[in-house]
């Protein structure tokens, strides 16, 4: 028979002791956490009056210099961050000066050079938004922790030097992928200042990299380009075949046409998709044939965007897809009666 | 000899407590860790920089629903609000028979548009497709009915984006939240879902579908188990980040990638637990596809959902829940206790089979021992009471560590009433509520092995508005 042994006594009443202490704690650590916040809360508000006061009218812009350099140095950066995220062009240089006149981009210069891990990620945030010079983005941008590299690359296009554009073409090669993310978002920001970068990075780079760089480049659209996406219509990667066609597709030199044809016979559908895009996007209007033809494809997507690239000429297009609904290949007579029968209306096609 | 078996059972009973609490404590000291982690990285971080951004993954909200009347509009207002630059809602009328389409069609200003759609992933036969006239992000699929599972794969089919944001038509998102969830897919490759934080609505005030004044539900079964998912999420799936990696990602929000979903074959239709089951096959599959293994949890995209404040509602569900889990797991069994499986096959499953799933039947079952060993006296009254405490108290600390948790990482600040509420219903959730959840948890364990895989239903109240709450 089972009784009630010293052991299970002493857990019980090891439990209640922490439920005791943890219970105590919630409520007291709730209480201050409320208070702490409420603190910061009345803090960061006044600062925004008085930073709207100043832009309303005359104030004294030293009011808003003493209110940040008062606020409590924890509160400081974060406050003047949350601040300046939410005004832009001369309300954000002003914000900007306030916190350089109360010592806040100071210590965020500080702490962005810190040894702590944290800190330097906090003063790199901080700074970034304060005062970004080329110097600092540069410097930020070659931190070895990754999320200050990719805090950096996202305001990188503010200082768009060559040497900062250089940087953020060899990022895409980072191990991080949040570091190659922020890069490519810069990248396509900074548009045809990207250009000679990119073509140099496209004439060594490979796989995922190469693919990102195409896509950059696509969205950048310059002529000096289009040999670099010619070149990578012959990669050994389907993907990059499929990205290097879209680019030269977008750029629609004369010399584009004729790699995009070959194209529409490689072994890959997703080339032979993008080939069949990037034709119906320069509407050239010769390669109806060749597009007619890829109706017969045994991909469906190849089928439909030779569809959508036929029916992007007009009624010469609606010709060729005509003739196709006649077909024998039931497939492709199919794929030729839906893009036939998408109304006009623009937006109003659905094509996933 | 009935002695024995009853002490017997007793022990059983014991050990299956310490396994279990020392489980989700272990799971809780995971989530702090992870929560600290989670913290520093996204300190000082501006997460609006994204909207400006032209790069940023196309994401396709997919938002079944299935006689939704009263709530659709408000719910397709709030995602149409969403923060994202790139996003398109598509919102699957599962062959409803009230108004929710003709809803749809008076509020959007619908227009009916000609799919050229490859059915990827099986699912019924559409009926339509429209998009909105004053809303350009917007496509509402009107499909056969087939169940939710069905109707996301409809969704599947017809989305655009890479990522896929698959929810419940009546959960209500935070504005910032997809902005959020988006986040471990930009910074890892091998990320191939996430999930996110869900709350419960009931009691707050809704204005123009967005939760604008957060509160503890006031109704007892509503609170109880607002304690039960700030466990769950906050604690429960954080911990699992680091402990073997998640096998649940909730239905009513979560974030897949689009190819592997369809490389998987989208929702199994016949199972009540397809978001586990899709999880459970993603996961599986991560071998075939390189690197794309990891299901992970991220705290602060916030999504609320209305949860039921009748018994019988909550009973069918939790029967359905539980129904689901046991499905799953016997469709994956060869993955349980499979060292080829890594975490998930040595960690993950065998907790989800002796503590989830197995749970109440142990629970039902020392329950009753208990109360016999008590008649029969093989166990004094005295032993059973502290046997109940030890058990109690440990499950009403981790409760408390879920509220402070709560606390914490929640960016309103928690009345004094409402914190009071909260641990007023972690202190009573053990007495009455706890049996119950094991009686119908065990219904669900019957009713699996007789194979009636029927979907139940949860009528919807509908949320309370500020109207509502100003009266």
């Amino acid at each position: 028979m089972l009784t009630g042994p010293g052991w299970l006594w002493l857990i019980v009443l090891l439990e209640a002791v922490v439920l005791l202490v943890t219970l105590l704690g919630l409520v007291v650590g709730s209480s201050l956490l409320s208070a702490r916040r409420r603190g910061a809360a009345r803090h960061e508000d006044r600062l925004i009056e008085a930073i709207a006061s100043a832009e309303r009218g005359p104030a004294d812009p030293e009011h808003c210099v003493r209110l940040l350099a008062d606020m409590p140095g924890r509160l400081q950066l974060p406050a003047i961050a949350r601040v300046i995220d939410h005004v832009r062009g001369p309300t954000a240089a002003r914000v900007a000066a306030v916190a350089r006149a109360a010592g806040v981009t100071a210590r965020a210069e500080r702490w962005s050079c810190s040894r702590r891990r944290q800190r330097r990620l906090l003063g790199a945030r901080a700074l970034l938004r304060l005062d970004a010079d080329e110097a600092t983005i540069r410097r930020l941008l070659d931190d070895p922790r990754a999320e200050v590299r990719a805090d950096a690359a996202r305001w990188a296009f503010t200082q768009a030097q060559p040497a900062v554009v250089a940087r953020l073409v060899v990022m895409l090669d980072d191990p991080a992928p949040g570091c190659r993310f922020a890069a490519q978002d810069a990248l396509t920001r900074v548009g045809s200042l990207a250009t000679g970068p990119l073509v140099a990075h496209l004439g060594t780079a490979t796989g995922a990299s190469a693919v990102t760089a195409l896509e950059i480049a696509r969205a950048v659209a310059a002529p000096a380009l289009l040999r670099a996406g010619l070149d990578r219509c012959r990669d050994a990667s389907p993907l990059v075949r499929a990205r290097a066609a879209s680019l030269v597709a977008a750029i629609g030199e004369s010399q584009a046409v004729e790699v995009l044809r070959d194209l529409l016979e490689d072994r890959e559908p997703e080339v032979r998709e993008s080939a069949a895009s990037g034709l119906g996007l320069i509407r050239h209007l010769a390669s109806a044939p060749a597009l007619a033809s890829a109706m017969h494809d045994p991909a469906w997507d190849v089928r439909r965007a030779a569809g959508l690239a036929l029916r992007s000429f007009g009624p010469s297009g609606r010709l060729y897809l005509r003739r196709v609904l006649r077909d024998e290949d039931l497939f492709a007579a199919d794929m030729a009666r839906h893009v036939l029968e998408l109304p006009e209306t623009r937006g109003a096609v659905w094509s996933p | 000899m009935i002695d024995v078996l009853l002490e017997g059972v007793t022990w059983t009973v014991l050990g299956y407590f310490v396994l279990s609490n020392g489980f989700q404590s272990l799971l809780l000291v995971s989530a702090v860790a992870e929560l600290r982690s989670h913290r520093r990285r996204t300190q000082g971080e501006d997460d609006t920089w994204l909207l400006g951004s032209a790069v940023t993954p196309r994401v396709t909200v997919l938002a079944p629903a299935y006689n939704e009347a009263s709530t659709v509009g408000e719910s397709v207002r709030a995602l149409l609000t969403l923060s994202y630059p790139n996003l398109e809602i598509v919102l699957i009328n599962d062959g409803s028979t009230d108004d929710t389409l003709g809803v749809l069609q008076r509020q959007f200003d619908l227009v009916a548009i000609h799919p050229i759609i490859r059915r990827q992933v099986p699912s019924e036969p559409l009926r339509g497709l429209y998009r909105s006239r004053n809303q350009p992000g917007l496509i509402v699929l009107d499909k056969e009915n087939g169940g939710k599972a069905d109707s996301l794969n409809a969704g599947l089919n017809c989305a655009t984006g890479e990522l896929l944001c698959a929810i419940d038509a009546d959960t209500l998102i935070e504005p910032e939240a997809v902005l959020r969830i988006v986040r471990p897919f930009l910074h890892r490759d091998d990320v191939v879902a996430v999930g996110a934080t869900i709350r419960v609505a009931n009691g707050s005030t809704v204005r123009s579908g967005r939760v604008v004044n957060p509160r503890v539900p006031g109704h007892a079964l509503a609170g109880i188990q607002a304690i039960e998912y700030l466990r769950a999420f906050l604690f429960g799936r954080l911990g699992w980040n680091r402990l073997g990696g998640n096998l649940i990602i909730s239905g009513a929000f979560g974030m897949f990638r689009r190819d592997a979903m369809i490389d998987a074959g989208g929702y199994l239709r016949d199972t009540v637990g397809e978001d586990m089951e899709l999880i459970a096959r993603l996961r599986r599959g991560a071998t075939t596809r390189a690197g794309l293994t990891r299901v992970t949890f991220v705290p602060d995209p916030i999504a609320w959902t209305e949860v039921p404040e009748k018994l019988a509602t909550l009973g069918r569900q939790r029967d359905r829940w539980q129904r689901g889990l046991a499905d799953v797991l016997w469709r994956h069994r060869k993955a349980i206790a499979n060292p080829r499986a890594g975490a998930l096959g040595l960690v993950v499953y065998p907790y989800f089979v002796v503590v989830e799933l197995l749970g109440p039947v142990i629970e039902g079952l020392g329950l009753l021992a208990l109360l016999l060993a008590l008649v029969t006296g093989s166990v004094n009254a005295h032993f059973a009471v502290l046997l109940f405490l030890a058990a109690y108290l440990w499950g009403l600390l981790l409760s408390f560590w879920a509220i402070a948790l709560h606390v914490v990482t929640a960016k309103e600040l928690i009345p004094l009433g409402d914190l009071m509420r909260l641990i007023a219903f972690a202190v009573v959730e053990t007495f009455g509520y706890r049996q119950l959840t094991v009686y119908w948890r065990l219904v669900g364990i019957v009713k699996y092995l007789r194979r009636r895989n029927e979907w139940g239903s949860m009528p919807r109240t509908g949320f309370l508005v500020e109207q509502n709450s100003a009266e």
